[in-house]
């Protein structure tokens, strides 16, 4: 066991730090705010980083990569998430969309969408879940029918993140009506701007850019679109999750928000003019938070450490995630008490602590044991495979 | 970083479990704690004699030259099975205390029978009307004729009737910090065995008018303050790993019922309000083993980690004392009866929570440590 970084991981954070703090813009607050200028500046960073070999660092050569140990790709999705991802909606893609095409696309779809996603020129978006199919996913209904030369897809995708930006839709859906509910489904690669497509918006508490609602009717998707066989998509989704689960470095945006709430508890003085941090409670709640996120960190490296020894179980990524989204649960909890009556002011409102940090961070909080598969259902993953539980 | 076990931890851990599996029960742990000396000297023996209980000495003086993480694999596997060693105490504490004073004769050769393999020397802290570990000492050195003379009494003294040498913290009568090492044979040293929650040998231990030579007064004033530390610092760890064993016996044992027992036509482990929690029995496990070995790590690394040991005795307090709970909800009436080996753990992971650092003691030096 080991518990330092490779110390050329560690100068290629200095490097990318340095790159960002030249990069991101004052306006700058993170991909899931209200912003019009969000989506296109996410574009040309990702090029950006293309160019510099730092997009695709984990991707094989031969696809666009360069290689690179897991411990540069884990400073990448640190300092991204930790600076709000400005990587947009690519950091999912690439993350898992471009794997997925190399593991079961054909060499011309390698050719097609590979390259293009290696030089950061494409959005994707993932339409899988649907109003009827969330945790029960294989439930989905949507449907492709085999037409004049094409599949024809008709149905609804809900929560469908980015789909107002996206370039591309990666959609599950049934191919082959009237067998059993993981069987005959199919994975497809869906032109976005294909006639047939309406992207309705879904206002959130989050703010109305962050889900949407896609509509495909009679949607023509060429054969040549199918990834991985016809018929056998679950497998191919299943492996999709897999990469999605160990995607954001969630620990590291938590660790900027602590250092601010630490910060905040320290230079704050209270009615008696003492800092809020001589507090028992603050200082109680503070430690807790701390541990807890050293936890949530240790834990996205130990699946790290797993991938580079190729080892792998089902449960890890699992426990990583349920820990990772309730420390930010927590960090809200605690940091919006911490901050007092005026912590329920929003951001830009000159008289909110911390600017409504803790604010901004419990609204975002709240989908994160829900997305990417609910806690619950990450719960049943660590009971059954971890623990051997009958299903 | 490398967070999987290297080849050395994957073998102490493989032996571990070999030596245990043959030679531990739940009847054999019953069986140890309500002896005597609540010690198991026929596993003390065959541990020393694998070379495990001086696995993190120096090589120069014949031990294995591992490290605390190292340490901390072992700790955890007699943890898993409820096996109460004096791991902690002597391999955790002393040998890092004796490490961190000023060497003499008198030192050296306490390490050179720690590392021989079955020496007991454990320390003599808490004072008994004190709070823990670190509160001053009201035992009282006093010198005359160039000899030192210790009465007082320490509560919590763990494996004092089979310990050969005790480290007392004391205070001398110019006021100053002193740590007195202590033939458990000399004239003047009585004990009593305490009741205790986790049924783990714990002694009162009395000190009246204890002669105590010059050369026994092992370290003093600031000097014994910060080696107390530093043996606490690594008691603390290797007690926690120890915790996280018990963590996984827990989750073995309710996970093995929850499988069998059925209620209501089904195998109750089917009802996710009973496999949930055990869900977060391994969640909470498996986070505190990484917290544990990277506060062992960086203490091997001669790092300051106060931060991390502190911070997770914090977590792991908080995890345990609900955990048992969790353990216990799984296994109904069952796990409350002394023939079921639940209590074993629960007990002792219970009594974890309160020694080498509660939750009030450990929250102040992290946030101390956090800068707050």
């Amino acid at each position: 066991m080991e518990f330092e970084f490779p110390a050329e991981a560690e100068q290629f954070r200095e490097e990318l730090r340095a790159f960002m703090d030249e990069e991101l813009p004052d306006w700058w607050e993170g991909l899931f705010h209200e912003d019009d200028r969000i989506y296109p500046f996410t574009r040309d960073f990702c090029m950006k980083l293309a160019e510099r070999d730092w997009l695709t660092m984990g991707w094989p050569t031969e696809h666009g990569g360069v290689d690179a140990d897991v411990w540069s790709q884990m400073v990448v999705r640190e300092e991204m998430w930790a600076a709000g991802e400005p990587r947009g909606p690519q950091y999912m893609s690439l993350n898992y969309i471009g794997p997925l095409i190399m593991e079961f696309g054909t060499p011309d779809q390698h050719e097609r969408f590979v390259k293009p996603m290696a030089a950061g020129e494409l959005i994707w978006c993932q339409g899988f879940s649907e109003p009827g199919a969330g945790s029960d996913l294989a439930s989905l209904k949507t449907k492709a029918t085999d037409a004049d030369g094409c599949f024809l897809v008709n149905g609804q995708k809900i929560w469908t993140s980015y789909a107002t930006a996206a370039d591309w839709c990666l959609l599950l859906c049934r191919t082959d009506p009237g067998e059993r509910k993981h069987h005959g489904l199919s994975m497809l690669l869906v032109d976005m701007n294909t006639p047939g497509i309406t992207v309705r918006p879904i206002d959130s508490m989050g703010g109305p850019k962050e889900f949407n609602e896609v509509f495909f009717d009679d949607v023509e998707v060429p054969y040549d679109c199918l990834v991985g066989p016809r018929g056998d998509g679950w497998r191919v989704a299943i492996s999709a999750l897999a990469h999605e689960r160990s995607g954001p470095a969630l620990h590291a945006r938590a660790k900027v928000v602590l250092d601010d709430l630490i910060e905040y508890a320290k230079t704050t003085t209270d009615e008696n003019g003492q800092p809020l941090a001589m507090r028992g409670s603050v200082r109680s709640g503070l430690v807790r938070l701390q541990a807890r996120y050293r936890a949530a960190r240790l834990l996205c490296y130990q699946v790290a450490s797993a991938m580079e020894a190729g080892d792998v179980n089902d449960a890890d990524p699992a426990v990583n995630k349920v820990v990772a989204s309730d420390l930010n649960i927590m960090l809200g909890k605690i940091g919006l008490e911490i901050t007092g009556a005026r912590g329920q002011l929003a951001m830009g409102d000159g008289a909110a602590p911390l600017d409504g940090l803790m604010n901004d961070h419990w609204v975002h909080s709240i989908p994160q044991p829900i997305a990417m598969g609910t806690n619950e259902i990450q719960r049943n993953i660590i009971s059954q495979r971890g623990l051997g539980l009958p299903r | 970083m490398d967070l999987t076990l290297n080849d050395t931890q994957e073998m102490i851990r493989d032996g571990a479990r070999r030596l245990l599996a043959d030679s531990l029960d739940g009847d054999k742990v019953r069986e140890a704690e309500a002896a005597a000396d609540g010690f198991s000297r026929e596993i003390w023996a065959q541990m020393a004699e694998l070379g495990w209980t001086a696995l993190a000495l120096p090589e120069d003086i014949g031990g294995g030259g591992a490290g605390l993480v190292d340490l901390c694999v072992l700790a955890e596997e007699l943890g898993s099975v409820a096996a109460s060693t004096p791991l902690v105490a002597a391999a955790g504490f002393s040998a890092t205390f004796l490490q961190a004073v000023e060497p003499t004769t008198v030192t050296s050769d306490m390490l050179t029978a720690l590392a021989a393999g079955e020496a007991v020397i454990t320390p003599a802290l808490v004072d008994t009307d004190g709070r823990d570990e670190r509160s001053a000492s009201s035992s009282i050195l006093s010198s005359a004729d160039a000899r030192g003379v210790l009465s007082g009494a320490k509560a919590m003294v763990p494996y004092a009737s089979v310990a050969q040498v005790l480290l007392v913290s004391a205070t001398t009568t110019d006021g100053e910090a002193a740590v007195a090492a202590v033939d458990t044979d000399a004239e003047g040293v009585s004990w009593r065995r305490h009741g205790t929650l986790g049924g783990d040998p714990l002694f009162h231990v009395e000190f009246d008018d204890v002669a105590v030579p010059a050369d026994r007064i092992v370290a003093s004033g600031d000097a014994a303050e910060r080696a107390i530390d530093a043996g606490l610092e690594a008691a603390t760890v290797l007690a926690t790993a120890e915790a996280v064993g018990l963590g996984v016996g827990m989750v073995r044992l309710a996970a093995e019922y929850a499988s069998s027992r059925e209620q209501f036509g089904q195998v109750i482990g089917k009802y996710q309000a009973v496999a949930h929690p055990l869900a977060n029995m391994r969640i909470n496990t498996d986070a505190l083993r990484l917290l544990v070995a990277e506060s062992a790590w960086l203490l091997d690394q001669g790092r300051d980690a106060t931060l991390e040991v502190a911070g997770t005795k914090v977590y792991a307090n908080e995890v345990f004392a609900d955990m048992v709970h969790d353990a216990h909800s799984v296994h109904g009436a069952l796990g409350y009866t002394t023939e079921y080996d639940l209590q074993l753990y629960t007990r002792r992971a219970r009594a974890f929570c309160l020694s080498y650092g509660d939750t009030h003691a450990q929250t102040e030096r992290a946030a101390v440590a956090l800068g707050l």
